[in-house]
């Protein structure tokens, strides 16, 4: 993985390295040109500008060596003197060598080069009248020779120094330094000053592709910035628009999907509704067709059923009677095992009825309400004799409820016991029956330490836990299932309405 | 045939007259030519001393102007029966001087202290001098400054004879004059840079005093001192002067025609005399630095001779040659 540094990714930073360094590297390259350059270039100066001084010095004293004019010599090499600080001796010689005149300076700084050179006198080419063979005419046309220089008339010996030169030298590398020092500095800060500007661009680009990226399309860069930037800024500009129309257009149609699966979902929960009301309803006239069925075997047979073992135990009495009274002891006898036979049919008819009826409708539940109807089915199982023990909890605040929601807590717990029975191979098993008063709602749980299932499957393929869940979300509740290894939980939440019976109507 | 009669007739009738005329005609070229034969039998002996190129572009000129004349190098070689003798220089002049023959002469392109000093005693060689008439230069002088100015001139022991003339100019021109007398064995610019104030220098030719140095070192000395130079010869305002008269070749020759001419009419000599004819030259660069202002006046002085623009045998025209020259 690159590891870098976290300040080298500010681009100021990274702007203002490079130019640094190029300034620094430029500021020493000067200074060592300048240092290497210096002595040379003190050296050359100085003799040049002996030489030129020696050469200005002969041209200007040719006249004044050749009519002798000392006084005007030394005025002339005094003026060089004073015009000239390079000069550390002037002396101007005649054509034996003897001195004319001569100026030194004051200070007693060596003269670091002497130049001397002949004083000569320059021949003019025009016709004087003085050959003494050729014609002299008024108009001959001009010599083109150049003028030839004449006899030696004297020297000038020039002695220079260098301190001033070294001087001027030196003052001219400091200015030098110095202006490569301003360069560099303002190199930098121009540096600087463009990569703050850049940064300050980037930063705002940066800041609006943020935007962007947040949501906010409304972002309009000034794309006043020349270049690249600007181009940027443009395209940002653009990219803004079209993502803000893009984003207009997708809008719209979501929400036209929504406003369609919104309808979709009304549909369906106006179906659903629709569902469950017929389901309620169908639960409901199934469970008024069992009540009916059950009174009417109730009211009928089970009465008729009465009457018959009424009238078949007094015709064993009078049977027994006849046999005990040896009237007719074989009549008897026979009359006696076919009312007999009679009276244990009817018993066992009875019995049946009486489970018909009960299987049909609970008559518990509308004797007794709810939570003593689940206490007595709850008896009635362990009574049985099963491998598995239920225990049951009620919370006391619950009324004895008799009506649909009564019905459908009944049956879920019932189916709920038969399936721990069917399936769940269970030791034990719990039956809790709550009331929550504020939300005005039963909830009742159903737990087995049982071997457990497959929620995903067995929900799809049994008809158990569909029908407990379809009876449940027909009276307006609804059903969780949990299981695992270690049982199977089912619980139940119905919402109770002022209308519930909690009384028996019958 | 009566044409051929017809002229028969006629000829017959005019033959005395005609004979008369064609005498008289014959007799009148006869004493013409022999005028002319007269003459062509005393030709002109143009001596040439010297061999450089400039006397050789003279030897061209004078013997196109003078096709019967004879050129020779020395005057022992002038043929016999020589009328006139043309001495063409210093070298000339001398050898002629020092020649057994002896013809009657005019000297040409020598100045007046060569001539006095070659010819001496010789009273039959005539000369045109190569200067100009120094009184001329002073003129210039007024001319030039428009006023009444200080005018030196150094003279040393061989052009001290000029004095008087130098002196008797300036009084005419409204000068004052200044001579200056030349150091002998000394720089003549220290001469001139010591004399004291003047205005102008009128130089003459004179070995003793300028040479190819001194010429150098007076103008130095005159100009360091706002001085003006008056020189004698065209180059010489080439070479820094303010402004010479001078008498160009064709000044000279026009001269020399009028010299001969008179000679072989009078079969005497003129005497040895400055140029008649002569121009000025002026260096306007140097009249600037003096503060003069050159007057159109000062430009057209001279003295030409009479139909100067026409060409003259062996020159070119006037017009192009001798106009005045401003360097």
């Amino acid at each position: 993985m690159k590891v870098r540094s976290p300040g080298l990714d500010n681009i100021w930073i990274r702007f203002a390295i490079p130019v640094v360094i190029a300034s620094s590297v430029m500021l020493v390259f000067t200074i060592v040109m300048l240092s290497h350059t210096f002595q040379r270039d003190a050296n050359e100066d100085v003799t040049q500008r002996g030489r030129l001084l020696m050469m200005a010095v002969e041209a200007s004293t040719q006249f004044d060596v050749m009519s002798g004019n000392r006084e005007q010599l030394q005025r002339t090499i005094e003026q060089a003197m004073r015009e000239e600080p390079l000069v550390a001796g002037l002396q101007i010689f005649d054509e034996h060598r003897q001195v004319m005149a001569s100026v030194s300076a004051e200070n007693s700084e060596r003269a670091v080069a002497q130049f001397s050179t002949p004083i000569r006198t320059e021949l003019s080419t025009a016709d004087l009248f003085n050959s003494d063979t050729e014609p002299h005419i008024g108009d001959a046309p001009p010599s083109h020779a150049s003028p030839a220089a004449g006899r030696v008339i004297g020297y000038v010996e020039v002695r220079v120094r260098s301190r001033p030169i070294i001087a001027a030298r030196m003052r001219g590398s400091l200015y030098g330094i110095v202006l490569a020092l301003l360069a560099g500095l303002f190199s930098v800060a121009v540096g600087l000053a463009v990569g703050v500007r850049f940064r300050q661009q980037l930063r705002t680009l940066i800041h609006a592709l943020r935007q962007i990226g947040s949501g906010d399309l409304s972002v309009e860069l000034p794309a006043k910035s020349p270049g690249e930037i600007g181009a940027m800024e443009r395209t940002i500009n653009q990219m803004a628009r079209e993502l803000g129309s893009a984003r207009g257009e997708l809008e719209a149609r979501v929400r036209e999907r929504t406003d369609e699966l919104q309808k979709a979902i009304e549909r369906l929960g106006a179906s659903d509704q629709q569902r469950q009301r017929l389901i309620a309803g169908q639960t409901a006239m199934l469970e008024e067709e069992r009540r009916r069925i059950s009174v009417e075997m109730h009211d009928h047979i089970n009465s008729n059923l009465a009457l018959i073992q009424l009238l078949s135990n007094d015709l064993q009495e009078q049977s027994q009677r006849l046999v005990d009274a040896h009237v007719a002891p074989v009549e008897g006898a026979r009359m006696l095992e076919a009312a007999t036979r009679i009276n244990d049919t009817t018993q066992k008819l009875y019995s049946t009825a009486r489970g018909i009826v009960r299987a049909l409708r609970p008559e518990s539940l509308d004797v007794l309400g709810l939570p003593r109807a689940v206490a007595e089915l709850i008896h009635q199982f362990n009574a049985a004799g099963g491998y598995c023990l239920v225990q049951f909890t009620e919370s006391p605040n619950i009324p004895p409820l008799r009506g649909p929601v009564a019905v459908t807590a009944y049956r879920v717990i019932q189916e709920a016991l038969s399936n721990i029975v069917k399936h769940a191979n269970a030791a034990q098993a719990d039956v809790s029956l709550l009331m929550n008063r504020p939300a005005n709602e039963l909830h009742l749980v159903v737990t087995d330490n049982g071997r457990g299932f497959d929620t995903r499957h067995v929900e799809a393929a049994g008809i158990g836990l569909a029908s407990m869940r379809e009876r449940v979300e027909g009276a307006g509740g609804y059903m969780l299932t949990r299981s695992g290894n270690s049982g199977t939980t089912i619980e139940v939440t119905l919402p109770l309405s002022d209308a519930e019976p909690t009384t028996n109507h019958r | 045939m009566p044409t051929i009669s017809w002229c028969c007739s006629k000829l017959h009738k005019y033959a005395p007259m005609v004979v008369g005329a064609v005498l008289t005609v014959f007799i009148l070229a006869s004493a013409a030519g022999a005028a002319e034969h007269g003459r062509a039998g005393r030709p002109l002996c143009i001596v040439l001393a010297s061999a450089s190129s400039q006397t050789e572009q003279l030897q061209q000129i004078l013997t196109s102007r003078y096709p019967a004349s004879a050129v020779v190098s020395t005057a022992s070689m002038c043929p016999a029966g020589t009328q006139l003798a043309l001495s063409v220089g210093p070298a000339a002049l001398r050898d002629m001087t020092q020649s057994a023959a002896r013809y009657p002469a005019i000297s040409l392109f020598v100045t007046r202290e060569e001539y006095r000093k070659i010819v001496a005693t010789h009273a039959d060689i005539s000369a045109i001098y190569a200067e100009v008439n120094p009184g001329v230069q002073l003129q210039l002088v007024k001319q030039l400054y428009q006023r009444p100015v200080r005018v030196a001139v150094m003279l040393s022991e061989e052009t001290d004879d000029l004095r008087g003339l130098f002196t008797s100019a300036a009084a005419q021109a409204g000068l004052t004059l200044q001579i200056i007398r030349a150091p002998p064995a000394s720089d003549p610019g220290r001469a001139v840079a010591t004399a004291g104030n003047f205005d102008a220098l009128v130089l003459i030719p004179d070995p003793s005093v300028l040479s190819a140095v001194s010429f150098r070192t007076i103008l130095e000395a005159t100009y360091r001192r706002g001085e003006g130079v008056i020189g004698f010869s065209a180059g010489q305002v080439g070479a820094g002067t303010l402004a010479a008269p001078f008498a160009s070749l064709s000044d000279i020759l026009a001269q020399l025609d009028e010299m001969v001419s008179v000679y072989r009419t009078t079969g005497e000599l003129p005497a040895p005399t400055y140029p008649r004819y002569w121009s000025v030259a002026i260096n306007e660069s140097v009249a600037h630095s003096l503060d003069l202002v050159v007057t159109e006046t000062a430009r057209q002085m001279g003295s030409r001779p009479v139909g100067a623009n026409e060409a003259s045998p062996g020159l070119p025209s006037r017009a192009s040659s001798d106009a005045p020259r401003s360097p």
